[in-house]
């Protein structure tokens, strides 16, 4: 199976699989934007041929550490892209499924590799996808036809020259009824390469360029005259405009007059302008290869500039950020004791400097470790898009998906598990949300749905919001279902809010759909991706219109890994509430909490809120005689719209915190988020707001668990 | 002619092996309520003198709280709850036992620490039927080793039954 004999070092291995997730994950981007160029009518050239870079990095990888399977996966791959690429086959939708399907499987092989397993049926797979994929590649397409050149006068010199990719990508262009530009140019044999990329730079807005060759009038020796072929739908003028000031020359190439108007129809034109900033990054990082893929060299010098660690080394350097806090708040406390003393104040004062300057270094160390473990959300959406091509194929519903805010940033370990979650909601858009094309026909919507999922980050949140233009919640069904579970009584069913209605759709047992389907029917509900979101500290809500659709909004922190935290103490005990969640706090005493149906209240600023006691929640018992202090504070906490008011005897600041797991065996503890050390080897609790809010909502304030 | 034999692969592992099973086993005594058992030492990883617990709310009793050494959080069982023993009140003996089990690491709070002892194979008993069925899942044996002229017996602790609790299952509503 492998190189040498001995195989390829474990670590080597390991850094082959990771790159090659990569590829293949953009080589999925690529075939979505394929896919949404399709739909619109006409794709850009250039996304072909990145597809079958990708394929063709994949293939020399895997052959040098003899993944068979895979390198063979990615020749025949290889084969039909390149048959795309120079028009031979057409790009229809069963070929983008056998495309996709190659995007699973390889993610298989990469998981199968990780794991060390050789996966003889996996094998099988390969060869069956292999196999669609020659039939396809070696479909014979209608001959072109008779007038290929739509009436444009070409050159036999010219044509002589062109490669079939570049004769391919010329019938196009004049088959979406562009104009062929002759634009000729001049370079400095010294600086030719950059010059030729700036026009071909410049071009790209306007047009295609489909070949550069050297031109025929005579050149001086320090110089090299290149004519650049250029398929556009703009007119000379733009071309013009677009070329100024590097000297070139644009001129319409001739044509034949009779024939144009015939064949020049207008043809529906994406301007393929690259649509992720992932893609455009790649593009300009990536040595611009000749578009003509057929050289075999591969270089081996790996393209991005980047390093992939392992997260769990940023963990511990997480861990030795927090606990270099830990020291800097006892030299702190050393200073202090320092300043006391009158005769030591030039020492004070030079201590004073330094521990300033400390403390701003490592402030932006921990800053710059948070940053690192940043990732674009762009990564679960990717994964999304194929998710939700598969699904509403298999539900017979066309669905469009429209992305905004693929950049948004997050941790990388909260982008991870969203991805369940989000699959989940999308599922539950598809079969739930968005109705049959008959349906929405006869509503009066377009009969393909819209899912649009918007993220962006406000603060020290992302907000992540999926909207559908389906058929609505149908509220009565819901609380009927709730009832007749049990999970409401009849008579507070009555009396609930349509917020608190609609938010029904997150208990367990409640779904609209009466017939179990075979892919609702999975067991999983909207109430695991509550719980899932929850776990993340974030907050998932629901806005529904009858008829209209269907929105959810999920708020997310932006990193779980280090925070603010304000320290409290309630019952003796001592707690840390991240700050993310802490809307204000205030003094209170006893005269200011009411108490409304057992439920403990206050007002504030005209506004009911309700409060939580700690010591109720968790069940603790106060140490001190005195019991409950006459003032106390109460610390305003919430997550989107949910606000209730924490009662607690003592503020304690605010301190940076990391927080840690308590291990497996304590990690569901409901109302817990993890621990933290403060100075003093002291561990302290990190409350998890997102639960408690939820639980004291839920259950009326104190009186839970 | 003198024979010579080579050691191969297989028969360098079977002898090792032998040696491994004619090796005694070192186990950790220690006192909890008026019982001394042990530990297989291999699974110890410190012994801490105790320090402050954190309680954690809506966990089981016998689960006393969590507590951080060298920057990692761990549980901290109370064994002599987790046993249904009699607690005397902890004292300058009481001792944190750091326990690693399946990749975590666990505390086990003890009364005093006496000592390791070395069992070998033979040494060792199944426990006896005889015992409550309340007590009897958490225990692997019963260790005997002279010592002078009395014979002094060790009960050994199953980890994977004391440190088996799902805490999830019991608190979730």
């Amino acid at each position: 199976m492998s190189i040498g004999g001995d195989g390829p070092s474990e670590k080597a291995l390991q850094e082959f699989l990771s790159e090659a997730q990569e590829i293949v994950e953009q080589f999925n981007r690529d075939l979505l934007q394929l896919d949404e160029q399709r739909a619109a009518g006409s794709f850009d050239p250039e996304v072909i041929n990145d597809a079958f870079r990708a394929v063709h990095s994949l293939k020399g990888l895997s052959g040098l550490f003899g993944v068979t399977r895979m390198s063979n996966l990615s020749h025949n791959l290889e084969n039909l892209l390149d048959s795309l690429r120079l028009g031979r086959v057409e790009l229809q939708p069963a070929t983008l499924d056998l495309l996709f399907e190659a995007v699973a499987l390889f993610n298989r092989i990469v998981a199968e590799t990780a794991a060390g397993q050789s996966g003889d049926d996996g094998a099988n797979l390969v060869e069956d996808l292999i196999a669609r994929l020659d039939r396809v590649a070696l479909r014979k397409e209608a001959s072109p036809e008779a007038s290929p050149w739509g009436g444009w006068e070409l050159d036999a010199s010219l044509l002589s020259v062109l490669t079939e990719y570049e004769e391919h990508r010329l019938r196009e262009n004049i088959k979406n009824g562009r104009s062929l530009y002759r634009i000729h140019a001049a370079f400095d044999l010294m600086t030719i390469d950059k010059g030729l990329d700036e026009l071909k730079g410049r071009l790209k807005p306007v047009g295609e360029v489909i070949t550069y060759l050297p031109s025929a009038e005579a050149a001086s020796d320090q110089q090299i005259e290149l004519d650049v072929i250029l398929g556009a739908q703009a007119e000379l003028r733009a071309v013009q405009e677009a070329v100024v000031g590097t000297g070139a020359v644009v001129a319409l190439l001739p044509r034949d007059k009779g024939a144009a108007g015939a064949v020049a129809r207008p043809a529906p034109t994406v301007v393929p302008e690259s649509k992720s900033e992932a893609q455009a990054a790649k593009k300009a990082e990536a040595p611009r290869r000749k578009s003509d893929g057929d050289d075999e060299e591969l270089t081996l010098k790996s393209v991005a500039q980047t390093v992939r660690v392992d997260i769990r080394k940023l963990d511990n350097l997480m861990n030795i950020v927090g606990e270099l806090g830990i020291a800097r708040a006892g030299l702190i406390q050393i200073l202090d004791r320092i300043k006391a003393d009158r005769t030591q104040a030039k020492l004070a004062r030079e201590l004073h400097h330094e521990l300033r300057s400390l403390s701003r270094r490592l402030d932006e160390l921990q800053a710059g470790i948070l940053e690192v473990r940043m990732v674009p959300l762009g990564q679960v959406f990717d994964k999304l898009s194929r998710v939700v091509r598969k699904i509403s194929r298999d539900a017979g519903k066309e669905i469009r998906l429209s992305i905004a805010g693929a950049d948004t940033e997050l941790d990388k370990l909260i982008v991870e598990e969203l991805s369940d979650p989000l699959m989940h909601v999308m599922r539950n858009c598809i079969d739930h949300g968005i109705e049959g094309p008959e349906v929405r026909r006869a509503a009066g919507k377009p009969e393909a749905g819209t899912i649009s999922i918007r993220a962006e980050q406000r603060g020290n949140h992302v907000v992540i919001e999926i909207e559908d233009d389906g058929q609505g919640l149908d509220e009565q069904k819901l609380v009927r279902k709730a009832v007749e579970r049990g999970l409401v009584g009849a008579h507070e069913a009555r009396e609930m809010s349509r917020r608190d209605v609609q938010n029904l759709m997150f208990l367990p047992g409640v779904s609209t759909k009466d017939v179990a389907d075979h892919m609702s029917g999975r067991g999983v509900g909207m109430d695991v991706v509550k719980t899932n979101i929850a776990r993340l500290s974030g907050i998932i809500d629901v806005e529904s219109e009858a008829g209209q659709g269907t929105r959810l909004t999920l708020t997310l922190p932006i990193t779980l890994a280090i925070i603010q935290a304000l320290i409290i103490r309630a019952a003796g005990r001592t707690f840390a509430v991240p700050l993310n969640s802490v809307l204000e706090s205030l003094r209170v005493t006893q005269n200011d909490v009411r108490t409304i149906e057992r439920r403990e209240v206050m007002s504030l600023r005209g506004q009911t809120l309700p409060l939580a006691r700690l010591e109720k929640l968790f069940r603790l018992e106060r140490a001190d005689l005195e019991g409950v202090p006459h003032k106390q504070f109460v610390v305003v906490v919430g997550l989107a719209q949910h606000r209730i008011g924490l009662l607690v005897d003592e503020l304690h600041g605010q301190e940076d915190i990391v927080i840690k797991s308590l291990g497996r065996a304590l990690s569901d503890v409901p109302g817990i988020a993890g621990a933290t050390e403060l100075g003093g080897k002291k561990t302290v609790l990190v409350l998890d707001v997102a639960q408690i809010v939820e639980e004291a909502v839920s259950s009326g304030g104190a009186e839970a668990a | 002619m003198k024979d010579i034999s080579f050691t191969t692969e297989e028969t360098y592992l079977r002898r090792h092996d032998e040696r491994r099973t004619r090796e005694r086993r070192g186990i950790l005594s220690f006192a909890a309520g008026n019982e001394v058992y042990g530990i297989e030492i291999l699974s110890i990883r410190e012994i801490i003198k105790l320090r402050e617990i954190t309680e954690v709310p809506r966990a089981p009793r016998f689960l006393l709280g969590v507590v951080t050494v060298r920057g990692l959080v761990m549980p901290v069982v109370d064994l002599r709850i987790r046993l249904r023993l009699d607690s005397p009140p902890l004292g300058r003996n009481s001792r944190i036992l750091v326990v690693m089990h399946k990749g975590e690491r666990f505390g086990l709070l003890v009364d005093d620490v006496r000592g390791v002892v070395r069992f070998a194979d033979n040494q060792i008993e199944p426990p006896p039927p005889s015992l409550a069925p309340s007590e009897a899942p958490f225990l692997a044996g019963i260790g005997r080793h002279p010592d002078g002229d009395k014979e002094r017996m060790v009960i050994l602790l199953s980890l994977d039954a004391v440190l088996d609790f799902a805490v999830a299952a019991a608190v979730r509503r």
